[in-house]
C-alpha cells in the first residue's frame, strides 16, 4: 500500500499548490503577477492529468494553456501597458457582500453536487483509489475494446493519425479559421495614419524611458 | 510500431476544389491589395480589389459547375464519363456513397448545387460591396467574405459533428469581423461586438449539446447517430434527461444562427449596424448554410427523436420546433410593422422568414413524402436568399447616396429610377408571397408539406400552424407595402435624393428580380431539382463495415483495424 500513500500525498500537495495559485490569480493586484499565478495553476492541472495517467492531455495542457493562452495573455497585458488592472472591474463597497454570497452559494452547490455524485448515500468515503480498467488484450474481445485500448495506450499517435486522415479537412479548416481571425483582427485593430495624427499623443508616442517598464511595478 | 493509419484518397481534395480555390484566393486578394492597389485612390482601388475578388469567385464557380457536370454525368451516363476522365477517375466519381474524407464531408449533386448557389450569391454580394466606400481595409474585407463562404460551403457539406462545428465557427467568426469593418460608424463596431458576444455564447451552448450527443451515441457521424437512436425503440426520448438537454442546447445554437425567436435579439442591431453587403451575407449565406445543416442534423441524425410517440407534445423535438416556428413568424412580422429603418425592417422580415422555414423543417420530419419533403425548404431558401440579396443591394444604394437607411429615404424612387423601382416591387411582392412570384410557391410548397401527412396526432396542430403562417403573410404585406408606398406615392426630395444606380447596385437587384420571377412563372425545374437533391442530402450513409468492403475491396482485404467512431458502436447500452 506504500504507493497508494505516496499517490495520496502527491495529490494533496498538487491540489494545495493549485489552490494557492488560483487564490493568487484572483487576489493579486498586479495583472502580470496574476497571469504568472495562472500559469502555475495550469501547471498544477497538468500534474493532475499525469496522476490520472492521461499523459497526452497533460502535454497538451502545457503546450496550449501555458504555451499559448497564458503567453497571449501576457502579451495582451504588456501591449496595453495596463499592469495594475482596472479599479472599475474589481468589486468594491456595496457589491462586495452580494458577490461573496453568490460565490458561497456556488461553492455550496458544487459541494452538494459532487458529494452526491461520489457517494449518493453518503456512505462511501471521499478518498479512494480506482485502477484504470485493464488494458491487457483478451481473447475474443470486441473491436471497440481493442480500439479503445490502443487509443488509451498510445493517445498521441492515435490523435495524430486522426488529424491527418479522417479529420484532415477539419484540421485544415481550423488553420483557415485562425488565419481569418488574425487577418480580421489586424485589420480591425489597425489605426489609420490620418486618424492617428489627429489623436493626442498616447503612451506609445511618448519617449520610451518615460513609459513605466512593464512588470517591474511593485504591487 | 506499425502505422495503421487509414490510407487517404487524395482525390478527395479535387471534390472540394471550390473551397480550396476560395481559401487560396483570399490570400491572393490580401497580398495584391497590399502590394499593388494600396497606393491608388480610394475609388479605383475599391473597384480593382472587387474585380480581383470577383475573378476568384468566378474561378470557384467554374470549378463548382464542372463538378456539378461530372457528378450529374456520373449518374446519368457513366460510360461517357469513363471516356472523358479515364476509368480510375470515373469510377471514383461514380462511387455510390457520395462521401469524402472518411465520411466527414458529403459530395455529389446536393453539395454541388449548394456550392453553385453560395458562389452565385457571393458574386452578387461582392459586386454590391464595390458600390460605396465603407472601409479602408479592402483586401481584408473581401478575404473575410471569401473565407466565410468557405465555411458555409463546408458547413452545408458536413456529415459529422466535429467538421460541422469548425465550419460553423469559420463562417461566423469571419462574419463577426466583417460586421465591424465600417470603422467610421460606432454602430458598426457595436454590431460586431454584439454579434460576437451573443454568437460565442450560443456556440458554446451548441458545442455542449454536441458533446452530449456524442456521449449518448458514441459517434459523431450523422448517419451513425441516426441509426443508434433508431434502435432506441418506440419511447425514444422519454425520460432521457441528457438527450432532452442535448436537443435543447442544439436548438439554441441553430436558433441563434437562423435568428429564431427567442434567440433573435442580435439580428436587428447587427443587420442595421453592419455594412449593407455584410448584412446581406449574414441574412442569406449564413442562413442558408445553417438551415441546410439544421435539416441534416435534425432529420438525418436526430430524426428518430422527432416525434416517436406520435403526439405533438410527446417526447421529441417536433413540438419544440413547432412552438419556435409559431413564435418566430408572429413576432418577426409584428415587430417589423413598427420599423421605420429599412435594414431593421429587413432584419425582422428575415426573422419572420426563419419562422416559415422552421414550419418546413417540422413538416419535413412528419411528411409522408419522406426526405424529399425537405426539397420545399431548399426551394424556399434559394428564393429567399436571392430576394434578400436584391433587397440589401437597395440598402447599399441608400447608404451610398443618403448615408442613411430609413424607408423614407426611398421617397419618389419610381420617378427617378422607374425600372429599378419595378424590380424592387417584384422583390417585395415575392417576399410577401404574392403569385406569380417565387416566394408564393416557396410558401405554398412548405405549407403543402405541412398538410401532407398520414393520420397522426400532429396533423391538426400543423394545420393550425399553416393557418398562422397564412395570417402572418397577410400581416407582412403591410410593412413591405410601406416600401412601395414610399417609392410611388411620395415626392422625391429636391436635393440629395438617390442618384442613378451604377452596375454594382443595379445588377444584384436585376438578377434577384429575374430569379424570383423566373422561378415563380416556371417553378417546377427548381422545385424538382431541390426535391431530387434533398433525398441524397439527407440519407448519405456513413461508410460503415459493409460499405467499406463494398466500395474499396482492397482496404477491406488488408483488414486494418478501424477507429471506433467509424463503425456503428456496438457498446452495451
Amino acid at each position: 500500500m506504500g504507493e497508494v500513500v505516496v499517490a495520496r500525498i502527491l495529490f494533496l500537495a498538487i491540489a494545495a499548490l493549485g489552490l494557492l495559485a488560483a487564490l493568487g490569480t484572483v487576489l493579486s493586484r498586479n495583472l502580470v503577477h496574476a497571469a504568472l499565478h495562472l500559469v502555475g495553476f495550469f501547471f498544477c492541472v497538468a500534474c493532475l492529468f499525469v496522476m490520472l495517467e492521461a499523459e497526452f492531455l497533460a502535454a497538451v495542457q502545457v503546450l496550449i494553456y501555458i504555451g499559448a493562452v497564458a503567453i497571449l495573455l501576457m502579451f495582451g497585458i504588456m501591449l496595453t501597458r495596463n499592469t495594475r488592472g482596472d479599479d472599475a472591474t474589481s468589486l468594491s463597497g456595496p457589491w462586495r457582500l452580494p458577490g461573496l454570497v453568490a460565490g458561497l452559494c456556488l461553492f455550496g452547490a458544487l459541494v452538494f453536487g459532487i458529494n452526491n455524485a461520489v457517494s449518493p448515500s453518503g456512505a462511501s468515503p471521499w478518498a479512494g483509489e480506482a485502477a484504470r480498467p485493464s488494458l491487457v488484450e483478451r481473447e475474443g474481445e470486441p473491436a471497440w475494446a481493442a480500439e479503445r485500448r490502443r487509443a488509451v495506450e498510445d493517445m498521441g499517435r492515435v490523435v495524430g493519425e486522426e488529424f491527418l486522415t479522417r479529420y484532415a479537412m477539419a484540421f485544415e479548416l481550423a488553420g483557415l479559421l485562425l488565419t481569418a481571425a488574425l487577418v480580421g483582427a489586424v485589420a480591425l485593430a489597425h489605426r489609420d495614419e490620418v486618424g492617428a495624427a489627429e489623436l493626442p499623443p498616447t503612451v506609445e508616442a511618448l519617449p520610451a524611458d518615460s513609459a513605466e517598464p512593464v512588470g517591474t511595478a511593485a504591487s | 510500431m506499425p502505422v495503421n493509419a487509414l490510407p487517404m484518397d487524395l482525390r478527395d481534395f479535387l471534390r472540394v476544389a471550390p473551397a480550396v480555390l476560395l481559401s487560396a484566393w483570399g490570400l491572393v486578394v490580401v497580398a495584391a491589395d497590399l502590394a499593388r492597389y494600396r497606393r491608388r485612390d480610394a475609388e479605383s482601388r475599391r473597384l480593382a480589389v472587387g474585380r480581383l475578388t470577383l475573378i476568384g469567385v468566378g474561378l470557384a464557380l467554374a470549378s463548382a459547375v464542372a463538378l456539378f457536370g461530372i457528378d450529374s454525368l456520373a449518374q446519368s451516363d457513366a460510360p461517357r464519363l469513363d471516356r472523358l476522365l479515364g476509368e480510375s477517375f470515373a469510377s471514383y466519381f461514380s462511387r455510390p456513397d457520395g462521401l469524402i474524407f472518411f465520411g466527414t464531408l458529403a459530395s455529389g449533386l446536393p453539395t454541388d448545387v449548394l456550392n453553385v448557389l453560395f458562389l452565385t450569391l457571393l458574386g452578387l454580394v461582392v459586386w454590391t460591396s464595390t458600390a460605396y466606400a465603407f472601409t479602408d481595409d479592402l483586401g481584408e474585407y473581401f478575404a473575410l467574405l471569401l473565407w466565410a463562404t468557405v465555411g458555409m460551403m463546408l458547413l452545408a457539406a458536413s456529415e459529422e459533428l466535429a467538421t460541422l462545428f469548425i465550419a460553423l465557427e469559420t463562417m461566423t467568426i469571419c462574419l463577426y469581423l466583417a460586421s465591424a469593418f465600417e470603422k467610421s460608424k460606432p454602430r458598426s463596431a457595436e454590431a460586431g461586438l454584439k454579434y460576437f458576444i451573443y454568437g460565442s455564447v450560443s456556440s458554446a451552448l451548441f458545442l455542449y449539446g454536441l458533446s452530449f450527443v456524442y456521449g449518448l451515441t458514441g459517434t459523431t457521424y450523422f448517419d451513425a447517430i441516426g441509426r443508434v437512436l433508431g434502435r432506441g425503440g418506440h419511447e425514444g426520448l422519454a425520460g432521457n434527461l441528457v438527450g432532452g438537454a442535448a436537443l435543447l442546447l442544439m436548438l439554441v445554437g441553430f436558433g441563434f444562427k437562423v435568428a429564431a425567436v427567442p434567440f433573435h435579439m442580435w439580428a436587428p442591431d447587427v443587420y442595421e449596424g453592419a455594412p449593407a453587403p455584410v448584412s446581406a451575407w449574414i441574412a442569406t449565406g449564413s442562413k442558408v448554410a445553417s438551415f441546410v445543416v439544421m435539416l441534416k442534423v435534425f432529420l438525418h441524425a436526430l430524426g428518430p427523436w422527432s416525434n416517436p410517440s406520435n403526439e405533438l407534445m410527446g417526447p421529441g423535438w417536433l413540438g419544440v420546433v413547432v412552438v419556435l416556428a409559431a413564435a418566430t413568424m408572429t413576432y418577426g412580422n409584428l415587430a417589423a410593422l413598427a420599423q421605420r429603418n429599412y435594414k431593421r425592417m429587413l432584419a425582422y422580415s428575415s426573422i419572420a422568414h426563419a419562422g416559415y422555414i422552421l414550419v418546413g423543417v417540422a413538416a419535413a420530419s412528419v411528411s409522408t413524402a419522406g426526405p424529399e419533403a425537405a426539397g420545399a425548404v431548399l426551394y424556399y431558401l434559394v428564393v429567399y436568399a436571392f430576394a434578400n440579396v436584391g433587397a440589401f443591394a437597395v440598402a447599399a444604394w441608400l447608404a451610398r447616396d443618403r448615408d442613411g437607411d430609413a424607408i423614407a429615404d426611398l421617397d419618389g424612387l419610381a420617378r427617378t429610377s422607374p425600372a429599378l423601382a419595378v424590380c424592387i416591387v417584384v422583390l417585395m411582392l415575392s417576399l410577401i408571397g404574392v403569385p406569380p412570384f417565387a416566394g408564393f410557391f416557396g410558401k405554398l410548397a412548405i405549407f403543402m408539406e405541412a398538410l401532407r401527412q398520414g393520420p397522426s396526432g400532429t396533423r391538426i396542430v400543423l394545420a393550425w400552424l399553416v393557418a398562422l403562417g397564412l395570417f402572418n403573410s397577410v400581416v407582412s404585406a403591410f410593412y413591405y407595402v410601406r416600401v412601395l408606398k414610399a417609392m410611388y406615392l411620395r415626392e422625391a426630395p429636391s436635393v440629395g435624393g438617390l442618384q442613378r444606380a451604377k452596375s454594382a447596385i443595379a445588377v444584384p437587384i436585376v438578377v434577384a428580380t429575374v430569379v424570383v420571377t423566373a422561378c415563380g412563372i416556371v417553378p417546377s425545374p427548381l422545385m424538382d431539382l431541390m426535391r431530387a437533391i434533398a433525398r441524397p442530402m439527407l440519407t448519405a450513409t456513413t461508410l460503415d463495415a459493409t460499405a467499406v468492403t463494398d466500395a474499396t475491396p482492397a482496404a477491406g482485404a488488408t483488414a486494418r483495424p478501424r477507429p471506433v467512431a467509424w463503425t456503428t458502436p456496438s457498446r452495451p447500452e
